[in-house]
């Protein structure tokens, strides 16, 4: 046996955690027998793979271009046991060790940061002078277990091949993909919701089987000529409800043509996110409160970004500012609001802000905009925003002019003291 | 057309005693209001008085009238303001505020309705008014404040104003109870606008950004001209503001102190009681019978003390002391009245008046009519014992600690004003990083700029300009030193009390400078390191030597006490252990014990600014004639040869030559202590110099007198604390001269205390002829301790103990020396486990520290043995494990030293320059004892561990430095722009290499560096801490 180890040193756990992910699917390409067991790192048991890659400078050639390519920054040891390969990987340095009889002399040198050690046990090998597992291998065994505790020493052993080193095996993670080819291309559109319809109720089916939702859902449609093409559904919380999913579906497919026909289809689930757990709470109060209203409205807002596109679609939401032009915000759909529990308790806005404030003239110091205007409100002073470089100072009114019409309309406390038309109340 | 300009006064105002509600310093809102031509302002911090005393010392110099009040907000109503108009009101509501805050956490209040349900006797009541005030608030207040309710709303400009001024007159209307104008101001001008965002959004510690309706959507809650009020009230309103002010009569100046009663017994009064302790003082003081010049000096004070009726203050601080001396705590009064024979007889203090040539009435006079000031010192690990006796003598009611307003400093003003401004978190720390130990109060733009910040990035920008505005704002109170405010009736009713950090503490709402401005007592007991280090000597001078001292009975001007201050050998003397100290004190030379008084209190940066260190020299030298402009001022200044020195020469110099009252004189030392922050010495300036002209005097001599009252600034020292201190100096010299190994044992046994590590000291006494033995678990004591000298008659030896050890605890050390005494020296590591009952942390902290070398052998056998003992092995008895030994290298020379730095601050060994000698030599630095050889002006080179850091406030930018080799130290003076330049190295290296020019003067040598070089690196390991001082 021979184990490779790839250690991803990253202080930042959930990409480690991502990248060794990454880095075990990817070895697959060189040997079934994977292991995530020991921290940080990948083992691959290559002794097996050795012959079909023609030796081991070859195949230590494939691993590190395969390695750039991932582009995961990457320690790898060589040795005849899982934990001795580990520490090598630690160390840093990749000189393989092929051979048992080799491993005291390899891993000698070897600094004891390399073994994963408490804060505790550290500070009593520093008190106890020792830097390398070479002396450290010098004192007695049944000593250095009492003082150090046995995790450290069973290490070692299992580095030097003293003690079994099993590793568990890892397999590759669940996720669902059905495909379907068809007899005879398909051209019309309308032909393809039974069969893809069929996809999700297996989909649906798996997932009711391991109580779990997804997010998201890939169909890849091959065509006879050209690029195939992927068309993703998504739900706001997980979902496996499959009428939905096919409603969904039914909205991307429209519009979609293809001269050529659809000679199969390919169905890729997202992540399968645990049904009942992964929606928050909030949500499940307000079902509970008001089901029908919620449900309408996310239904509505999922078909707006189905037909529209998600990106096309934004909400409207009241944003704490005392600035007027800053006390809105878009928002996507599914995010949640920033809310303000501090309700102001300000004048009237109107309904419709402009965009730019519009300059008014004025006539014996009187501001006009479809003639004079007349002034219907005391004064309401807004100064604010200093600390973002737009600070206002402005002294709003509601104001009326000839034909009737009621504006919001400041003055500027600042410069020129001018006159601007603001909003428009309905 | 122009509105007439009625005639107003602000009845709700905040400052930033309000805690970051406030944008603007009482005195700003004072002098505001003073300008726009109000006749009266009400200061109405909420739930607070802290900053009506620094009001009142405004109002009363601009002439306007202030009403004292506070705003309260319900936590179950409505929101109204207090108004004290005479004394009695006043008590209550500062009752009221201490109840509020007694049933809150620090820094909170907490009051009900029914909190107010009795009303608050006497005081005036307003309600504010807001849109939705309901008809019941009003009269619920009418109730509790009959004829003594007011309803009251302020203009926003937020669109409501009609509402609430409709919602008020009509509230009005039903329940009978009058409309008042106000403002509720948070600033005293409308600029203020973005600091009182800044501060609401400090408050809830949340972005400006993320603020939202939290904010004021404008800058209207400012001190506004009479003009714009008259457009926004009915005239009424605002006349009734005035109606208000006039009810209102009482003024702080009304406040007067009553001193605690029960010290005096029954069948006498106070001077009966303070005379007859003062006789049998004398008697004891001076068993062979009181000389006639005492006698007359003591019938003196008390005539005066009489004529003050100062006799229970007197007799308060005989009472603590008294206290002190019957536990066996050390203790040492200095002040303007301790320097008197009644304080010598009260034991109060040991310095022999006569000894001292003091005059009592140079710090006490009739005229001058300023209360009594007697600061105690205590030995600082002991003081709780006293503050605790003064609670339980006078309970907490009476009893309080003065408070010291936690103002904000450059660093805390950026990280807060930052963060509020939502500065990415890791800029801010760069910022806050920028500003070392040695900017002092203000922002340096440069600094930020060296930091590779732009300061001209408008968020930079806009933070630098905030924090510098922020700084000196209050932020917290937080209890003094030591300040003791004790009084006869409830202290409530004098000044607001609250809890302080500490449990079983509370502090009034004034911090000393308050007291002061109303001339209110306290007592000061303060902690002081010496004190303890001194009683730890004497003790071991009895122990050791058999000879039992008190303070008062060092023998006086011994001259071989005055040849060791004169080489300047002071290391671990109290005061002249310093730099500074220790370059003056071979100039100066002092042989007697007023020469004492004037060596401490000329190394200051007073003296120095003022530029009176050189001709006081010159003068001593006889280099200077020494001559006076007149009789009077001879009178004052001939005990320091005609130069001013202390601070009561500088005062008394503005009476005698200038013709100011002693009021006025008390006035200027005042503005001297402030006017480095706020300037304010101008009008003094003129006074002075007219007084001088017009007196005869000429204006050179005028001008000179005027600079060094400048230099004094807030640094001068008082004369009547330089001569307590003095007998310290004395006494710790003297115990240093005779008997080095107790001094230094003591030393350490105080510490943290004083300028030097506990490294320095051993060095120093090792030095002197100390032996010094380490630390051994089979000869150590918790403390440092004494053991006889193989030799007879040599110095008792030096063992270190276990206290110098980093990491171990006091009660397992203290198990360790009981099993020891009771069972004999322990045989190995799992006898002293077992026996001590040791856990491993303490055995590995002893083995760090190489403790356990006689029974374990190196410290990594230490080690594997500590290891070795079971986790539970301490606790069951059982025998030891036979196990093989293990092979382990002994440690090198250098591994150990590091362990000995880490856990001891110290070696014994080879200093850790020794060991990098090779290296600096090839670097080209020598060792400093090639320095004695080394002639004035020439090119020198020298490295080092930096032990000390220094740059004193007077020194205009210089930095000095005290390098450590293996030879000695050497002492490095950096100019101001090399300092600047290479900040960096000056502030953090370890080891420090000097090329500079050699500077002798006599004895006193100093580096003046040229470069500096960093080569903390060769290290390692190694942590060297410097003692910074600023």
């Amino acid at each position: 046996m021979l184990w490779l180890c790839l250690f991803a040193d990253d202080p930042n756990r959930e990409r480690q955690a991502d990248s060794l992910q990454r880095l075990a699917n990817w070895a697959l390409e060189f040997t079934p027998r994977i292991s995530l067991n020991l921290p940080g790192s990948v083992l691959l048991e290559i002794g097996g793979s050795l012959h079909y890659f023609r030796g081991l400078e070859a195949l230590r050639q494939r691993v590190q271009k395969g390695l750039e390519k991932l582009g995961i920054p990457i320690h790898t040891g060589i040795a005849p046991t899982p934990t001795a390969a580990w520490l090598i990987a630690r160390a840093g340095g990749d000189t393989p060790i092929i051979h048992r009889r080799d491993l005291p002399e390899g891993l000698a040198p070897l600094p004891l940061g390399v073994l994963s050690v408490e804060q505790r046990q550290a500070k009593a090998l520093q008190g106890l002078g020792c830097r390398t597992i070479g002396e450290l291998r010098r004192l007695p065994v049944a000593g250095l277990t009492r003082r150090i505790g046995r995790h450290v020493v069973e290490t070692l052993q299992k580095a030097h091949g003293e003690r079994p080193d099993p590793q568990p095996e890892w397999k590759p993670a669940q996720s669902f993909e059905a495909h379907l080819d068809f007899a005879d291309p398909v051209t019309d559109h309308q032909q393809l919701h039974t069969p893809l319809g069929g996809l999700i109720d297996r989909l649906c089916t798996e997932l009711r089987r391991q109580d779990a939702g997804i997010l998201r859902v890939h169909i890849t449609l091959t065509p006879t000529r050209g690029d195939a093409r992927t068309l993703t559904v998504g739900v706001l919380s997980p979902s496996r409800d499959a009428e939905h999913l096919k409603a969904l579906l039914q909205q991307r497919l429209e519009g979609q043509t293809s001269a050529d026909g659809i000679i199969g289809a390919h169905l890729q689930s997202g992540p399968l996110r645990s049904f009942n757990n992964d929606s928050p709470p909030l949500d499940l109060l307000d079902a509970l409160a008001d089901d029908s209203a919620q449900n309408d409205w996310q239904t509505l807002v999922e078909l707006l970004g189905h037909r529209l596109g998600e990106a096309q679609l934004s909400l409207v939401d009241a944003y704490p500012d005392h600035r007027p032009e800053r006390a809105w915000r878009y928002r996507r759909p599914g995010d949640s609001s920033p809310g303000d529990e501090h309700r102001p308790d300000h004048p009237p806005r109107p309904g419709w802000l402009l965009e730019t404030p519009l300059s008014l003239d004025t006539r014996q110091g009187q501001p006009h905009y479809h003639g004079a205007l007349v002034l219907e409100s005391p004064a309401e002073r807004i100064e604010s925003g200093w600390w973002d470089g737009e600070d206002v100072a402005r002294d709003y009114y509601i104001a009326r002019n000839p034909r009737g019409q009621r504006l919001w309309v400041y003055r500027d406390r600042r410069g020129g003291r001018r006159w601007y038309l603001h909003g428009l109340f309905a | 057309m122009q509105a007439p300009t009625p005639a107003y006064a602000e009845l709700h105002c905040l400052s930033n005693f309000s805690f970051l509600q406030g944008a603007s310093h009482p005195e700003e809102l004072v002098h505001r209001a003073q300008a726009l031509g109000y006749r009266a302002l009400a200061m109405t911090d909420e739930c607070s008085l802290a900053g009506v005393v620094r009001a009142h010392a405004a109002a009363r110099d601009c002439g306007l009238q202030l009403i004292i009040g506070s705003t309260i907000r319900l936590e179950d109503g409505p929101e109204i303001v207090l108004l004290a108009p005479d004394r009695h009101a006043y008590g209550r509501l500062s009752a009221l505020i201490a109840l509020g805050r007694s049933q809150a956490s620090k820094g909170q209040y907490h009051l009900c309705r029914s909190d107010l349900q009795a009303g608050i006797p006497g005081c005036l009541a307003l309600l504010v008014i807001r849109g939705d005030t309901p008809e019941a608030d009003a009269r619920w207040l009418a109730g509790c404040f009959p004829d003594r309710a007011w309803l009251t709303t302020s203009i926003r400009h937020d669109g409501h104003d009609d509402l609430r001024l409709a919602r008020c007159r009509h509230l009005a209307r039903l329940t009978g109870l009058p409309a008042v104008a106000s403002t509720g101001a948070v600033m005293h001008r409308r600029s203020r606008r973005a600091l009182q965002d800044t501060l609401t959004a400090i408050r809830h510690n949340r972005p400006l950004s993320a603020m939202g309706h939290e904010l004021a959507s404008n800058g209207e809650r400012h001190l506004r001209p009479r003009r714009q009020l008259a457009r926004a009230y009915p005239p009424e309103m605002l006349a009734e503001s005035t109606r208000i002010a006039r009810r209102c009569s009482f003024s702080l100046d009304e406040l007067r102190y009553e001193y605690p009663e029960e010290l005096v017994p029954p069948g006498h009064d106070p001077p009966s009681w303070l005379r007859s302790l003062v006789e049998s003082g004398a008697r004891a003081r001076w068993p062979d019978g009181v000389p006639d010049k005492v006698s007359r000096a003591i019938e003196h004070e008390l005539g005066l003390i009489r004529s003050l009726a100062y006799e229970p203050y007197f007799l308060t601080v005989h009472d603590i002391v008294a206290f002190a001396r019957r536990k066996g705590i050390l203790c040492q009064g200095r002040g303007s009245a301790a320097n008197s024979t009644v304080c010598y007889c009260l034991g109060i203090t040991a310095v022999d008046p006569d000894r001292a040539s003091l005059l009592f009435e140079r710090f006490i006079s009739k005229e001058r009519n300023e209360p009594p000031d007697i600061d105690v010192d205590f030995e600082h690990d002991r003081r709780e014992e006293v503050i605790q006796y003064v609670y339980r003598k006078y309970g907490r009611h009476r009893a309080a600690l003065a408070a010291t307003v936690i103002c904000y400093r450059p660093r805390s003003a950026l990280r807060d004003v930052g963060k509020a401004l939502g500065l990415d978190p890791v800029l801010v720390e760069r910022l806050a990083g920028s500003i070392q130990w040695w900017d002092g109060q203000r922002v340096d733009v440069e600094r930020v700029r060296e930091n590779g910040i732009d300061p001209d990035e408008p968020l930079v920008h806009r933070t630098l300009t905030l924090a510098a505005a922020i700084i000196g704002f209050p932020r917290h109170l937080s209890q003094h030193v030591g300040g003791f405010v004790i009084s006869q009736g409830p202290l409530s009713e004098l000044v607001p009390t609250e809890n302080a950090a500490m449990p079983g503490r509370s502090i009034i709402q004034w911090d000393k400078d308050d007291l002061e401005t109303l001339g209110l007592l306290k007592v000061d007991c303060l902690a002081l390191g010496m004190l303890s280090a001194i009683r730890r000597a004497l003790a071991l001078i009895e122990q050791q030597h058999g000879r039992t001292l008190a303070l008062s009975d060092i023998p006086a001007e011994d001259p071989a006490v005055y040849d060791m201050l004169c080489r300047a050998d002071t290391v671990g003397v109290f005061q002249v252990e310093s730099r500074a100290q220790m370059a003056m004190l071979p100039r100066l030379r002092p042989r007697t014990f007023y020469d004492l008084v004037i060596e401490i209190s000329i190394v200051r940066p007073g003296p120095i600014q003022g530029d009176m260190v050189h001709p006081y020299l010159r003068r001593r030298d006889g280099q200077q004639a020494v001559d006076y402009p007149s009789d009077e001022v001879r009178a004052v200044l001939e005990r320091t040869l005609g130069v001013p020195i202390f601070q009561e020469q500088v005062m008394q110099l503005a009476v005698v030559a200038a013709g100011f009252t002693p009021g006025e004189a008390d006035q200027l030392r005042r503005a001297m202590a402030a006017w480095k922050k706020r300037g304010g010495l101008g009008p003094f300036r003129d006074r002075l110099l007219d007084g001088m002209q017009a007196r005869g005097y000429s204006p050179a001599f005028a001008d000179r007198l005027f600079q060094q009252i400048c230099g004094f600034g807030e640094y001068g020292f008082p004369e009547s604390h330089a001569a307590s201190f003095a007998l310290l100096v004395y006494v710790s010299a003297w115990i240093k001269h005779h008997y080095p190994a107790v001094f230094v044992c003591a030393l350490l046994n105080s510490q943290p205390m004083g300028f030097y590590a506990p490294a320095q000291l051993v060095r120093d006494a090792r030095q002197h002829g100390v032996a010094v033995r380490s630390v051994d678990v089979n000869h150590s004591d918790w403390d440092c301790s004494l053991e006889a000298a193989p030799g007879e008659g040599e110095q008792p030896a030096l063992r270190l103990g276990l206290r110098m050890i980093n990491g171990l605890g006091e009660a397992p050390a203290q198990r360790l020396c009981r099993s020891r005494r009771d069972e004999g020296p322990f045989r190995d590591v799992n006898d002293l486990a077992r026996r001590a009952q040791l856990d491993r942390g303490a055995l590995r902290a002893l083995a760090d520290a190489g403790a356990l070398a006689a029974i374990s052998g190196h410290r990594r056998q230490a080690w594997w043995q500590v290891l070795g003992v079971a986790d539970d092995g301490p606790l069951l008895k059982n025998a030891p494990i036979r196990e093989p030994a293990a092979d382990l290298p002994a440690p090198e020379e250098g591994e150990d030293l590091i362990s000995d730095y880490a856990s001891l601050g110290l070696t014994l060994g080879r200093h850790p320059m020794a060991l990098l000698r090779d290296q600096l030599r090839a670097r080209g630095y020598r060792p400093s004892a090639t320095l004695e050889s080394t002639g004035h002006r020439r090119i020198a080179r020298a490295a080092g561990l930096v032990t000390n850091r220094q740059r004193p406030g007077a020194a205009g930018g210089v930095v000095f430095l005290t390098l450590e080799d293996e030879d000695g130290s050497v002492n490095v003076v950096v100019w101001k722009d090399l300092a600047e330049r290479q900040r960096r190295v000056v502030v953090g290296a370890q080891l420090l290499g000097v090329v500079g020019i050699w500077e002798r003067r006599g004895t006193v040598c100093h580096l003046v560096a040229g470069r500096l070089e960093d080569h903390s690196h060769l290290l390692g390991a190694l942590q060297v801490r410097s003692r910074d001082f600023h």
